[in-house]
């Protein structure tokens, strides 16, 4: 039975559903992507990167936990809106502090509930990525024409909107030592004269498990704000420099290159999702849109130094090419993919991209065969594409963060 | 790849018990089929002829032969195999392959161990192992101490507090096990659980009791790259064996924090272990701290891994297989969406929810309550993308019939009682649960009783809130709550009885308002890839994904059409894995004729439910509404249901009525057969000899038929399975108590009344076109009538008929199938009395349970004759000559299994009513060598010649059989058994020449028989039922005993004499093994025959 009234989906080609409103009442416009991870619906919608998005869940129950406030990802809901299959009423956790309602209507976001969360998904799989709104308050000829207004998603930067607007500093004392201590186990670090490290990080839309993972390994990150210059970055006298997560195209971020390329240049450098395509782009490795986005916690990763296939949590709808051609490698049959499933004649080395000889290809996804990861030849600098830190998904990855406290005490 | 593999032994895991069913044969067959893809020649060994792993298309070689040392190295001899795979055997083939390990049997051969090693199978196992490695990884467990004897048990449970948990040391199910509360208790469970430990020692550990139970299924590879497949939620919180809990996945109360916690603690586990394949962690979550411990890793697939690879669609065994072979994870093929690759962990979008079958139905005295020993006979499965849904259609599953959540069971039950069947697990809590929202217990009372977190008392509360809803809108419910009832899964035919309306008026109101199922399929990655998965379960959604068949319109045009198939549903005693081993190769021989073959079944365990089994697979309830709704979606020709056991062909009546086609047998036939009156007139007209009897609706009027023909007789409900409620009755005053104590079970069907004949048993199964037949072959039965045939030993070919009675069993068998126009199988049983009259006991116008035990023997392709027959071809066509076919060399005698050690209190003598759980077979050159393979195999120890001098013998035998009796005890005291007997007895026997000695009944002071028992005086125990009801008590209680101190116990003298057979059978230097190819198997192509 509806809990609340009745609220509608419309899509720009015409695909339209009701279901039940959850959170608030009104009207919002946004793309519409999927995302697969059968937990962690709270540490998603407070995920900066789903700026400008509506988040359809996949798993058609969401809720149940309710909602732990140590568990998001920044201080508000940066998703548009929020597409689920069926809302649990209650949401029921002994770390819980409210209800998924509850925090849906404290930020003011408006959602869609009792739907066939599985036919928009394929929808959105076959046809692209699309701009959508939900409403509880116009008529079906009202949304299309509101939809109407809005420009494509693709135009716009949204990481000014999430980023900080003022440098700050988090340190291990910032965090719950508990709650680092559930995350996983981390070695500590610290230099020779027993200082932590220092991180200065680029805040495109970072993820609180990013600081947290920082933390965990006693590091102090110096946050910045998506306009600061490099120079900024260098007077807090870093160890190494950090590139976020974020939301929409790296392409409309040309302004920050030139400071990732002289940060780059200067100190071991990590990037994470956006932080690595702006490094790739930094490198003249240009981006491109997928037809959809991967996200989800189940991603197969493989890394060619190792050999070793890791699953990652994933969140982006561009990525860095691989090869010369528009979309990495030609378009393979691949049902609604891009590119074809890593095969038995995949590379088994770390090798260089054809763009940028001095930058190595390091990590590809296994499915559809895509970049996952950058490393630098002769410089302490690598990123990746998917999200080490999980929150929510595997933490398989967080070896990544050990790599990079080891470049930095190394340098 | 390791390419110095090419030659692999599997080991199986042998006849179905509780806590080891058809899971092994799916993920044996799986695994099979996975190895023989990479080029690899496979041995498969297993004693339970009704699997599809030891199918001569399953695996290269195959031994169907007792599982123990001596036979395993005589096939290890032969075969010479470059490894053994003994991950898929479940807990026999890990302790079988720790024996041969210990023995240096592999050494000796050189055969290496693939999957998993000696040192981690021992670190997973041995408890003190397990305990150190744990700790060496930082894992958490529960406080524990080992003991090795009562008295070191004794001394630990002092400086712990109850409650505390016994586990024995590798056994199976928990055997043995459980939780003391109290002092008392943990005598009681430290004294089974020594006995019944493999290793002689018992765990004695801290009690989780209520934590949160979740398990992870996790893959690793030989280069540490790991995945978890699935996590899964148990409702039942720790202290209820996972098998028998209700469980659901993923699991839905955990935050992803405490979701990647155990992830990451499960992988951890895994690379510690150092397993290559399949494993399965179970954890206790702290219902409120993040807290948690291991408790338990399997490091094998398991019924978890099964059910894991059901309601994912990730197909563990087949991945496990490829991975001991050497292969990557990433270098595997999901083959669910073709395209991507095994290193990925399943996305759902849907929940999954698996109930337990519990055997309480028919045993009705057993103890109910669920512990740490497993007691379920099998398990359904559901899919929906509502909790409610999943749940009422595993409950429909289940083929649970309801008026209303609020049932008579619990309606009048106090409330203290509630309060404790709440509080005290049984099969019926979640009814119990229904009871207490009914009368108003709030959700945070009832989480405290159960312990189950808050979300399912809230679900169950909402299934509540929908029948009192649906009861205050009447019929006039409007379309919307009509929508809502289906979201939940509430069937048409439960929301008609809530209203008291006709049971078709619901469905009818669907119709019109155009409110249909959708279909949805398992893609293992939530629609994420386009995937060609032939797998769905229905759902009321907006619409459903495509059928692969119209999407390949065209490439499939060979095909002629469709034909469904409807399965057999969960295991329970008398509707095994036998009904599951036809349904398989019912889609086999449908899919070589050129139809495509779609099914529907319910059972995660079983092979036929194995995606790539069909074209198209249902995991849905074998119920009218959700057959029908299939049936209108997928349009096929027709529908099978005589392979379904009972549970298919009841729904063969309903479907015929609303104009489906029933491929075979007619629901003419099916009536023919099971109503008394008309199948008289039919034996009648054919002149069969039948015994005499009668039926009565009026249950009184039985002392009068009974009088009539005269006992003793044989009383049972019509239409039962299994012998649900038949007894052998003696006399009217027993005949009384019986209707009053089992009118219940009658429900409301006529009671049939027939002369029982302790004479011979004879089964036949035939397959028929509805002219001609083909009958592969005769058994024997080696108990006299009044042993359900499901629990008799039975013998191929005959042992002790003449031509003459074959002849009459062949003739009447004919005579039947053409007159009831037989498509297909039927079963029939015969009894021959002491002048050879040959009279028929029962016809089963479907697959019966002994038809892969006959195929094997004879190699008669029966279920691919059926179809043939089925599809309405002649069997003259077939290549078989007609009739009772050649016998062969071999002899094959088919012994049952029991699994009384897990239902305590359950009366452990054999009757009618069937009480096995599975079967096993042993094929030789001679009879008394097949008799001895078989008891071995069924754990019936046949104890050498040597070993019989120190042997005691307890043998309590009722008055009437004594005369009997006197040959098979002389000929066990001759082998230089001692024998025990009460005083009475024991004076009969020496008064006929057998030295017996005597010991005390329970009346007549101490020390008692029971006494003698529990101190191991006895190795065998040969009891026969007394019709003196104070007799009767005493040897009840004889029996569990021994059976609780893991004595043989034998109710019938024919076992008894068989044993005495096998026994003097001897010992021989080197076992004889016979490898199934070698038995001469006649050939039917379907497809090159261009039927």
């Amino acid at each position: 039975m509806s809990p609340s009234g009745e609220a509608l989906l419309l899509l720009a080609d015409g695909y339209t559903t009701r279901g039940y409103h959850i959170g608030c009442d009104g009207t919002t416009v946004g793309k519409l992507v999927f995302n697969t991870s059968m937990t962690g619906y709270h540490e998603i919608l407070t995920d900066p990167s789903y700026a400008g998005e509506i988040i359809t869940f996949t798993f058609p129950l969401e809720g149940i936990y309710g909602v732990c406030p140590a568990d998001a990802q920044s201080e508000k809901i940066h998703a548009r809106g929020v597409i689920v299959g069926e809302r649990s009423e209650s949401g029921f956790n002994w770390r819980s502090g409210m209800t998924l309602n509850d925090l849906l209507l404290s930020m003011s976001v408006t959602g869609l509930g009792g739907i066939d969360t599985r036919r928009l998904t394929k929808h959105i799989r076959d046809t692209g990525e699309a701009l959508g709104i939900i409403t509880t308050e116009l008529s079906e000829a009202e949304a299309q024409a509101e939809l109407a207004k809005h420009p494509d998603f693709g135009q716009q930067d949204l990481v000014p909107e999430v980023s900080c607007n003022e440098p700050y500093m988090v340190g291990p004392k910032n965090f719950d030592r508990a709650r680092l201590g559930q995350l996983g186990e981390a070695e500590q670090y610290e230099k020779a004269d027993g200082e932590p490290l220092v991180v200065a990080a680029y805040d495109y839309g970072i993820k609180r498990g990013i600081l947290e993972c920082f933390a965990a390994r006693g590091c102090t990150v110096h946050v910045f704000p998506c306009t600061a210059p490099a120079d900024d970055l260098l007077a807090v006298n870093p160890d190494g420099i950090f590139l976020s997560n974020g939301p929409g195209d790296p392409e409309r971020m040309d302004y920050v290159l030139e400071h990732v390329k002289r940060l780059a240049d200067a100190k071991p450098t990590f990037g994470i999702c956006l932080g690595h395509q702006l490094l790739a782009r930094a490198a003249g490795i240009p981006t491109y849109r997928l037809k959809f986005g991967n996200r989800g916690a189940n991603h197969p990763v493989i890394d060619l130094t190792t050999g070793r296939a890791h699953i990652s949590s994933q969140n982006h709808s561009y990525a860095a090419v691989l090869s010369d051609g528009p979309a990495g490698r030609p378009a393979a049959a691949a049902g609604g993919r891009e590119r074809a499933p890593l095969g038995p004649d995949r590379p088994t080395a770390p090798y260089p991209h054809p763009l940028n000889p001095d930058v190595l290809v390091t990590h590809l996804n296994v499915n559809d065969g895509s970049n996952e990861g950058l490393a630098w030849r002769d410089k302490p600098v690598f990123s990746v594409q998917y999200h080490p830190e999980g929150c929510p998904g595997p933490r398989d990855n967080v070896y990544l963060f050990d790599q990079f406290c080891r470049l930095m005490l190394k340098s | 790849m390791d390419e110095s593999v090419r030659k692999v032994m599997v080991i199986g895991s042998g006849p179905i018990v509780i806590g080891q069913a058809a899971e092994f044969d799916y993920a044996g067959s799986q695994a099979c089929r996975s190895l023989r893809e990479e080029g690899v020649e496979v041995v498969l060994v297993n004693s339970n002829p009704a699997t599809i792993m030891t199918d001569r298309e399953t695996a290269d070689r195959v031994y169907i032969e007792p599982m123990d040392i001596p036979h395993l190295e005589e096939i290890i001899a032969i075969e010479r195999p470059d490894a053994i795979l003994p991950t898929l055997g479940g807990q026999t083939g890990l302790n079988l392959a720790t024996e041969l390990w210990q023995c240096g049997i592999p050494q000796k051969y050189g055969v290496k161990l693939l999957g998993t090693s000696f040192e981690t199978i021992k670190r997973a196992e041995d408890r003190e192992q397990f305990k150190a490695t744990m700790q060496e990884l930082d894992m958490p467990i529960p406080e524990s101490y080992i003991a090795e004897s009562f008295e070191e048990a004794m001394a630990i449970g002092k400086k712990m507090s109850f409650p505390l948990i016994i586990r024995p040391g590798y056994t199976l199910g928990g055997t043995g096990g459980g939780i003391a509360f109290n002092q008392k208790e943990l005598i009681d469970y430290v004294t089974t659980g020594l006995l019944q430990s493999m290793n002689n020692q018992i765990l004695i550990e801290e009690c989780v009791i209520g934590w949160k139970e979740i398990e992870y299924e996790v893959m690793r590879d030989a280069d540490d790259n790991c995945i978890t497949v699935c996590n899964m939620e148990n409702l039942d919180p720790m202290g209820v064996h996972t098998g028998d809990s209700i469980v659901v996945a993923p699991s839905l109360t955990l935050s992803d924090v405490e979701y990647q916690l155990l992830r990451s603690a499960a992988l951890k586990i895994i690379r510690g272990l150092k397993i290559e394949g399949g494993c399965n962690v179970q954890f206790a979550l702290h219902p409120s701290e993040l807290k948690f411990y291991v408790i338990e890793v399997n490091p094998r697939v398991s019924r978890s891994s099964a059910l894991a690879s059901k309601a994912t669609g990730y197909p563990i065994a087949r991945v496990a297989a490829k991975i001991a072979l050497g292969k990557r994870l990433h270098e595997i093929v999901n083959h669910v969406t073709g395209q991507t690759m095994a290193s990925f962990e399943p996305a759902l979008d849907y929940v999954v929810l698996k109930i337990p079958k519990w055997p309480f139905d028919k045993f009705r005295e057993a103890d109910r309550h669920l512990g740490t020993q497993m007691k379920a006979t099998g398990e359904v499965m559901s899919i929906d993308r509502s909790f409610e849904g999943a749940f009422l259609k595993a409950l429909a599953s289940l083929e649970v019939k309801l008026r209303s959540f609020r049932t008579n069971r619990w309606k009048d039950i106090s409330d203290r009682d509630l309060h404790k069947f709440l509080a005290e697990p049984t099969d019926g809590r979640v009814f119990a649960l229904f009871e207490a929202i009914y009368r108003g217990y709030s959700a945070e009372y009832l989480h405290r009783l159960t312990g189950m977190s808050h979300y399912f008392i809230e679900k169950f509360e909402a299934m509540v809130k929908l029948e009192l809803d649906l009861r205050k809108a009447g019929s006039v419910m409007d379309s919307k709550l009509l929508a809502e009832l289906k979201r939940c899964g509430l069937s048409d035919e439960l929301a008609a009885r809530i209203l008291e309306v006709d049971d078709s008026q619901v469905a009818m109101l669907r119709h019109q308002l155009h409110t249909e199922p959708s279909y949805k399929a398992v893609d293992t990655c939530a629609a994420e890839f386009f995937a060609q998965s032939p797998y769905f379960y229905s759902s009321y959604a907006e619409e459903s994904d495509v059928l692969i068949s119209e999407r390949q319109k065209g490439q499939k045009s060979g095909k002629k059409g469709k034909v469904l198939v409807l399965g057999s549903g969960p295991i329970r005693i008398g509707q095994g894995i036998e009904f599951d081993y036809c349904s398989v190769h019912s889609l086999i021989a449908l899919q070589e004729l050129g139809y495509e073959a779609v099914i529907v079944n319910n059972n995660p365990e079983t092979v036929s439910t194995d995606f790539d089994v069909s074209d198209s697979l249902y995991f849905e309830p074998l119920s009218y509404e959700s057959v029908h709704e299939i049936i209108k979606r997928e349009k096929p020709l027709g529908v099978v249901c005589q392979f379904g056991g009972q549970t298919a062909i009841n729904l063969a009546a309903p479907l015929a009525q609303s104009g489906v086609r029933i491929l075979g047998i007619t629901q003419d036939a099916i009536d023919e057969t099971e109503d008394r009156e008309r199948f008289d007139a039919l034996m009648e007209r054919l002149g069969i000899p039948r015994p005499p009897g009668g039926t009565v609706m009026d249950y009184t009027k039985a002392i009068d038929v009974a009088e009539r023909i005269g006992y003793p007789i044989l009383v049972r409900p019509s239409y039962v399975l299994g012998g649900r409620a038949m007894r052998v009755v003696y006399n009217s005053e027993y005949l009384v108590t019986y209707i009053k104590d089992n009118s219940h079970a009658f429900m409301g069907q006529p009671l049939l009344i027939d002369k029982f004949f302790p004479g011979r048993e004879v089964e036949v199964d035939v397959v028929s076109d509805g002219v001609n037949v083909i009958i592969p072959g005769v058994m024997e039965h080696i108990e006299r009538a009044g042993i359900h045939s499901g629990d008799s030993m039975a013998v191929y070919p005959p042992q002790t008929l003449n031509q003459q009675i074959i002849d009459k069993v062949v003739d009447y068998a004919t005579k039947i199938a053409r007159a009831i126009h037989a498509q297909g199988l039927i079963n029939i049983q015969f009894v021959v009395d002491r002048e050879d009259e040959v009279y028929v006991i029962e016809v089963n116008p479907r697959a019966s349970r002994t038809v892969p035990f006959i195929s094997k023997i004879t190699g008669v392709p029966m279920i691919k004759l059926a179809m043939l027959g089925i599809m309405g071809d002649s069997l003259a066509n077939s290549g078989f000559p007609l009739g009772l076919q050649p016998v062969g060399d071999l002899v094959a005698v088919k012994a049952p299994v029991f699994s009384f050690q897990k239902l305590t209190d359950l009366d452990v003598h054999l009757g009618p009513e069937m009480k096995s759980t599975g079967e096993v077979m042993g094929i030789a050159g001679d009879y008394p060598t097949a008799l001895k393979k078989a008891m071995s195999a069924a754990g019936i120890r046949v104890q050498t010649l040597d070993q019989c001098q120190n042997m005691a013998l307890l043998a309590t035998v009722a008055d009437q059989d004594k005369d009997d009796a006197l040959e098979v005890i002389r000929g066990f005291a001759e082998l230089g058994f001692t024998v025990y007997s009460t005083a009475g007895t024991a004076e009969f026997l020496r008064s006929h020449g057998i030295e017996a000695r005597s010991v005390r009944k329970l009346s007549e002071g101490r020390p008692h028989i029971v006494d003698e028992i529990l101190s191991n005086r006895f190795q065998l125990v040969i009891n026969t039922v007394s019709d003196n009801q104070k007799a009767e008590l005493e040897a009840r209680r004889i029996r569990r005993e021994a059976v609780e101190h893991n004595i043989p116990v034998i109710t019938s003298l024919d076992t008894a004499g068989a044993l005495l057979m096998a026994i003097r059978r001897g010992n021989e230097q080197r076992m004889m093994v016979t490898e199934l190819g070698s038995i001469p198997a006649g050939e039917l192509h379907l497809a090159a025959r261009g039927v």
